[in-house]
Formats: structure tokens, sequence, C-alpha cells
């Protein structure tokens, strides 16, 4: 896997490329967005990490450079600006996610990772990009649920929350392991947090339809299933 | 003043039908003739002209003609009906002046006009012609009437049509005042609009001229606190970055000694520290700035606080703080929990109190996060273990760099959390009350008004 850095900060490129390099990637660095433009059209690139202020231009222009000149893999941007609205402009750009500065080295190795995965599953490498159980159809790529061909609206988590599930079907997952997976959270105590998501949840993919998918396994958790 | 026009009305309407009447004793005296036997012969037409348009009904006129002493010569009226008034001083002044009027009354009033009329080889006679005033009278009735209407109805139309144009001419300044109004710090793009007049085209420009070098130092501004960010968060994040792979090389190769181990620990958490400061400090910045323009949408209140509680999963183990987070509400409709707000700053709202919740409990110790919701309100309340807050600081916990003096001892910050919460609170129109009591640890309560 070959990683192109577009960082005009040395120190910041330095790092970055010990890190990944140990981690397994080969790594070239970019000082300009316009030394990036002429390297991506020479080398194929596996993914693009990307700094958002770059001494010769926005990047974000470089982004829409990128994508114009036809690079087809994922672009990881780097910013100091936090916020949606910052994030909106770095991903309607052309840029697949976005990391604000500082960041943890093992979070970014963790993006990077996404980003490879969903792409070759986008280019059908992988596997499959999406999660069928029953009627229910999750798209892993549009991140959109489906029962019986009509779109449930789902806020992200409660996306992710239904992916877990599928991904683990007719097996009972206790709260303390949905905290953990979905939410990422580690609570040594018992709290009704996962059975009012739970609840949620099945308000909008169960109460409509005739047949329930998410059950209750009285004392040990959920579970997701055929009946 | 309606009086005043009415008299001058009238004296003008009195000459216009004198002169009408003398015209038309003028016309009979040249429709007499004098018959070879020395008669006088009237002619009927010009009694009864009706291509003439007088003032009066010709047909209820009557002309007599008088020697100059007084006899009647001819009457078209029976005599013992009606005899004109004509008196010696009458008969001086018409043969001085050769005409003069007299108002009389016989049933109705009659206006009368004495012409001194010449028909040789008679002498002198006196040719009156008298008409009826009704027409006049009731065509001054009118006129009286129409003035007692008109006048109120030209004054409030007048005092309308004033008003309109008044406000026409202020239209341009009003528009001015509204599109000022409506120019917010994010939208300092916005101009004024100009208008021809030149006072007010004036006004305008010199508006236009503020709000650009408004927007000039507004756009400074905003650059200087993106460039801060840049100049600020690229050092830490190479510092972080640096000991991030240090370490994660450390582990594979595993020759670092424990007080190497610790030492990378020790400067990783500074700059974590650090890292927060920064954030704080340039959010509170936009927001003074007044940069941060926010669009509240319909957010999920309850993703917010368990978006903030994960971000703080792995410190509050490090610190050995349990979090307790239940649902405190029997609720589980998704539609409960939403409200108009920005997710990102509830966010950090959230993150601020469970954090300084944390840092304020006991080591081992235990925050407890609740979140309710009931007809209007979505409740979260954040509760620490910690040794209270002491009543007379309360009021000062939400100011900028305050920290309490039992706490300032025991943990780190710098005490911009609270400041940083109450300034997203406001925004959502939400409500914070603390409430503590000595070592039962102090709850924050934050109430968002539901969608």
């Amino acid at each position: 896997m070959r990683i192109l850095v577009v960082e005009d900060q040395k120190k910041m490129s330095g790092f970055l490329r010990k890190g990944l390099t140990e981690a397994g990637y080969s790594v070239d660095v970019a000082e300009s967005g316009a030394t990036a433009e002429v390297m991506a059209s020479e080398v194929d690139y596996d993914l693009i990490i990307l700094d958002v202020m770059l001494p010769d231009q926005n990047g974000l222009d470089t982004a829409r450079h990128l994508r114009n000149d036809g690079f087809k893999g994922p672009i990881l941007m780097l910013t100091a600006l936090g916020g949606t609205r910052a994030k909106v402009a770095g991903l309607d750009s052309g840029a697949d996610d976005y990391l604000t500065k500082p960041f943890e080295f093992e979070e970014l190795l963790a993006r990077i990772r996404a980003l490879l995965r969903r792409h070759s599953q986008a280019f059908g490498q992988g596997p499959a990009t999406s999660l069928r159980l029953a009627d229910l159809e999750l798209n892993l790529l549009t991140r959109k649920a489906f029962r019986g061909g009509k779109e449930i609206h789902l806020t992200a988590k409660e996306f992710s929350l239904l992916e877990y599930m599928m991904r683990h079907p007719n097996r009972v997952l206790t709260r303390t392991e949905i905290l953990e997976h979905v939410w990422d959270i580690h609570f040594d105590n018992n709290s009704n947090v996962i059975d009012v998501y739970i609840n949620m949840l099945r308000k909008k993919v169960d109460a409509p339809f005739p047949t329930k998918l998410i059950h209750t396994v009285v004392g040990s958790g959920y579970i997701l299933k055929e009946s | 003043m309606s009086a005043f026009l009415y008299q001058g009305i009238k004296t003008t309407q009195q000459a216009a039908f004198d002169s009408a009447l003398y015209n038309h004793a003028v016309d009979i005296a040249e429709a007499t003739d004098v018959s070879f036997l020395g008669q006088l012969i009237v002619k009927q037409s010009a009694l009864i002209d009706e291509k003439k348009i007088f003032p009066f009904h010709l047909g209820q006129s009557i002309v007599q003609i008088r020697a100059m002493n007084g006899t009647v010569i001819l009457s078209t009226r029976p005599l013992e009906l009606m005899r004109l008034p004509l008196d010696a001083k009458t008969i001086i002044e018409t043969a001085n002046q050769g005409a003069t009027f007299s108002t009389f009354e016989s049933g109705t009033s009659y206006r009368v006009v004495n012409y001194l009329m010449r028909k040789r080889p008679l002498p002198p006679l006196i040719l009156q012609v008298a008409v009826p005033l009704t027409l006049v009278e009731h065509e001054r009735a009118q006129i009286l009437s129409l003035l007692w209407t008109l006048i109120p109805l030209t004054l409030l139309a007048a005092g309308l049509g004033g008003l309109a144009l008044v406000q026409r001419a202020l239209d341009p300044v009003n528009k001015i005042i509204k599109t000022a109004r409506s120019i917010q710090a994010k939208e300092l793009s916005a101009r004024v609009p100009v208008p021809r007049e030149t006072e007010l085209k004036e006004l305008s420009l010199t508006l236009n001229e503020l709000l650009s070098r408004l927007q000039k130092a507004f756009e400074g501004q905003e650059k200087f606190i993106a460039d801060a960010s840049h100049q600020l968060k690229t050092p830490l994040a190479i510092i972080r970055g640096e000991l991030d792979v240090y370490r994660r090389s450390m582990k594979t190769t595993e020759g670092a000694d424990k007080c190497t181990k610790e030492l990378l620990e020790s400067v990783s958490q500074e700059v974590d520290q650090l890292s927060k400061l920064v954030d704080n400090l340039l959010l509170l910045a936009r927001f003074d700035s007044g940069l941060l323009s926010l669009e509240l949408q319909r957010v999920r209140v309850d993703e917010a606080l368990i978006e903030a509680i994960s971000q703080l999963d792995k410190l509050s183990r490090e610190q050995n703080v349990q979090l307790r987070f239940d649902f405190d509400t029997k609720s589980d409709d998704p539609s409960d929990f939403e409200a108009m707000g920005d997710f990102d700053l509830l966010q950090i709202l959230f993150y601020n109190l469970i954090e300084n919740a944390i840092k304020y409990s006991p080591k081992p110790g235990e925050v407890r996060i609740r979140l309710a919701s009931d007809d209007d309100w979505i409740t979260t309340t954040v509760k620490d273990s910690g040794p209270g807050i002491k009543p007379e600081e309360i009021s000062s916990i939400f100011d900028r760099f305050f920290r309490g003096s039992e706490r300032q001892l025991q943990s780190p910050g710098v005490g911009l959390g609270l400041s940083i919460v109450s300034r997203i609170a406001k925004i959502h129109n939400a409500e914070i009350d603390v409430h503590s009591e000595p070592n039962e640890g102090a709850a924050f309560t934050v109430r968002i008004k539901k969608i």
C-alpha cells in the first residue's frame, strides 16, 4: 500500500512518514499542492493524506484538482479547524474522511484502514457491501437501511447499532458488548441506555412491519433473528 | 376658513349674476323698438332666448319700462300683480351710472337691474329687468352644503395624502434601517440600498463604507482565528504524533525502560491538556467575535450526550471514575429527544460538564448522568461525587478562568470549561441549574426545549 502525504510542515510529515512506514505502508511526501498533483499523476497511490493549509493553495482546491485529474483512491484530510461546517466543506471538495489536529496516531491508522477497506469493497475486491436479514437490508456504502424495499431513516449511531447486530445475527448480544462495540463505552455497571436505544431502533425497524427481527433475551441481552 | 370661502364665492357669484343680468338688460334694450306711433315694442325673442345660458329662469323674469318720473310705460306682467320698486334716488343713480342693481322680496327674492335706455326720439327711459333669485339661492345652498362636506373631506384627504407622501419620502430611510438591522456579523457583505435622493444617498454611502470597514475587520479576525488554530495546533499535532509514533515503536522493540515510559505518558497528558485549552480558547474567541454563525437544526440531544460520554470513556477509566448513564424516563420515542441545536456544540457542552465532573470526583469515584424528557423539556443532569461547590462560589463558576478554591488544589485545568458551557447553553436558550451540598457533590442540570 502506497500513501502520499501532502504536508508542508517538515516535522509533521516526518513523524507521519515514520509512523506510517512502521505500520507497513510505503510513504511519499509532497510539500505543496502542485507537487502532489504531479506526483499523483505519476504514481498510482492507494491513499492520499492531505493537509488543508498548504503554502501554495488551499487543500480543498488540491482535493478538487486531484479528483479532476482522475485520482479515485481515498483522500484523508487533516485540518486545524474542527466543526461540522469545515468537515462538510472538506467532504464536498472530494475528501473521504477528515481528521482534526492534533490527533492520536492510532486513530489515524484506524481511519486509513477503514478507508482502504471501504475503497476495496466499493471496487468489488473485498467483502460484501451490504448486509441482509429477511427483508431488512443495509447498504454499507451509502449507510442506508431498507426494509421490504422501503427506506428506514436512521441516525448514524442507530445505523451503527443495527449494523453491529446484522453482523452478528442469531447470536445473543449482551448490553455490555453492544455498548463497547457501538459506542466504545465501557461501563462497569448496569445501565438502561442499551434498552432505550434498542427500543428506539425497534420503533423504526420493527414496529411498522408484521414480523419482528429484534428480540429480547431476558437476563442476557438482545438477539437479531427471523422468528 | 369655510365662512371666508363662502363669502368669497357669494360675492363672485353675485358679480357674475349681476353681469349676466346686465347683459340680459342690454339685449332687451336692443330688442326694443319704437313704433311709428311712438309706442315701445319688446321683441319676444329677447325675453325667451334659449341660446343663452342665464343663471336665472327667463320665463319668470319681469320686464318693465319706466319713464324718468317713474311712470310705467310697459310691463310684461299685469301691474296690479307686480310693480317693480323704483324710487327717486335710484332713478338719479341710474341716470348717472347707466345701471343700478337692487334686490326685493315678493313671494321670492328678485334681483333687479335698472338700465338707462335711450330710444330716440323718445326721452331716456329706465328699463327694469327683474329675475328670481331662486336658482342662485339654490346654487348657494348647494355650494354651502358642498362646502360643509367637501372641506372636512378635503382636509382628511390632504391629511392622508400628506401622510402617504411623508411615508413615501421616508420609505428609503426605512429600507436603510431594515437592511442595517438585518446585517449581522456573519453576513457583513450585505449593503444598505442607495436611494436617489442626495441626502439619503450620502447617508447610505457612509453606512456602506462603515460596513466595508467592519467587514474587513471581521474577516481579518476570522482569518486570524483560522491562522491561530493552524499555528497552535500544528506543533501540538507534531509533538503528539512524534510521541505516539515513538511509543508504538517502543511497544514492538520493548527497548524502553519504565522511566522513559512514564515520561512519555506525562508529556502526552500535558499535550492533551494543552490541545484542549487551545480548542477552548479558539472556541471562546469565535464566540466573542460573533463569527460562529449558527443555523440551529433538528438534533438528537441524547446522541450528542452519548457521543460526549464515549469521548470521555478513556479518561474516566484512567482516572478511576465510573461513569453511570441512564435514561430517567420510560420514553423510547426518538422524537422525545429532539431539539433545535448545533450537534457539535451540544457535544462540547456535555463533554465539558462531564469532564469537569470527572476532574472533581474523588478517585475512585462516580459520575452519574441522567437524561429525561417530559412534555416540554429535555433534561440532562451530571452529578459528581466531589466536595461540592461553596455556596458563595456558585454565582461565579461560569466566569472565564474562575476556579473554585477547593478545587484548584486537586486537578489540572484553567477554568474555561464552564464558561463555554454557559455560552453554548445561551445559544440554545437552555437553562443551567447548579445544585450543590457540601460533600454531596455538585449536580449540573441542563434543560433544553423540546421541538
